[in-house]
């Protein structure tokens, strides 16, 4: 990996792990970290470690990180009749996505996955979004669900899913161009690599 | 995206070996490209040298490295998209069946 690339990846990092070891919006540092723990042995087949986290909690995080695709929208009801908001539900599903991603990059690049940092301790937000409503999703979205609004019932998590996607995979404005070229890899190829991992995922979107 | 990328170098597309992991899917040197995306994607340490190594000999380190940014980037699409239960559009059908697959009622969508 060229110089400029790690620094890039490295930079990445150091701002969601530092976010994720800070109070959001419905959890503490210490459950994001928790849950961080969770989907990282989640998704190496290890033993989880012992957390606060509540049973909802837990179910929901591994499920997300290691079995997306058997989620149903009964799962979803069945942990907010357990106490977790559906919107605390989205920010998880934030902090597991963006674990996943930056983990399995790190595996790709060669590298070590990022040590899980120390919790900052703080209390969430507890912010809604006025207007938001379930659109064709399981979830309240800011119009019709699909990526660009998946997380939008969340103060801040559209932005920090943004941000991972614009280093790993694009630019938003670059969505739409076919020749598109990034460090020597054409658009084909890049989205070949993503046709083939949904498929692997099990994931139709 | 994929096809219009595709077609813009005047080929197609063969969505059906997408799924079978097939070099002759459209895509130049793709028997390269899945092995890539399956080791890391999988996190396959015993395929992983092999499949890194030749991907760096066809596309060269950036691309490669590049390559496995894209597949950890829809490690988290996918789980986004799955976990939100965002419906498929009615216009993916026709290449999810060309892939030979049926889009699940669950994430059928009745919206284009």
């Amino acid at each position: 990996m060229t110089t400029s690339l790690i620094a890039e990846f490295e930079a990445l990092c150091d701002r969601h792990f530092d976010d994720i070891a800070r109070a959001g919006v419905w959890w503490t540092g210490e459950e994001k970290l928790a849950m961080a723990a969770v989907a990282r042995a989640a998704m190496t087949d290890r033993t989880a470690p012992q957390t606060g986290l509540s049973d909802a909690a837990l179910e929901a995080t591994r499920k997300v990180a290691a079995d997306a695709s058997s989620l149903r929208k009964a799962d979803i009801e069945r942990w907010e009749a357990e106490g977790m908001r559906v919107e605390a539900y989205v920010e998880l599903v934030g902090v597991v996505g963006r674990l996943a991603a930056l983990d399995t990059a790190a595996f790709g690049l060669g590298l070590d996955p990022t040590p899980l940092p120390t919790p900052v301790t703080g209390a969430p937000l507890e912010a809604t979004v006025p207007g938001v409503g379930y659109v064709d999703g399981w979830v309240p979205t800011d119009g019709i669900a699909f990526p660009p609004t998946a997380y939008t019932a969340v103060p801040g998590a559209t932005e920090l899913w943004i941000d991972v996607s614009n280093v790993l995979y694009m630019p938003l404005e670059e969505m739409g161009d076919p020749a598109f070229v990034r460090d020597k890899a054409t658009r084909a190829q890049i989205e070949l690599v993503a046709s083939r991992t949904s498929y692997l995922n099990d994931c139709f979107y | 995206m994929l096809r219009a990328s595709v077609n813009h170098h005047g080929s197609d597309i063969q969505p059906d070996r997408i799924a079978g992991g097939a070099e002759e899917c459209g895509v130049e040197h793709a028997r390269e490209i899945f092995a890539l995306t399956d080791a890391v994607v999988l996190r396959d340490t015993a395929e992983y040298p092999d499949a890194r190594i030749r991907a760096e000999l066809r596309f060269g380190r950036d691309a490669t490295d590049r390559l496995v940014m894209v597949a950890a980037n829809f490690q988290q699409m996918n789980r986004m998209m799955d976990a939100i239960g965002g419906r498929v559009p009615t216009s993916v059908e026709p290449l999810a069946a060309e892939m030979g697959l049926t889009i699940p009622d669950h994430l059928a969508s009745t919206t284009a």
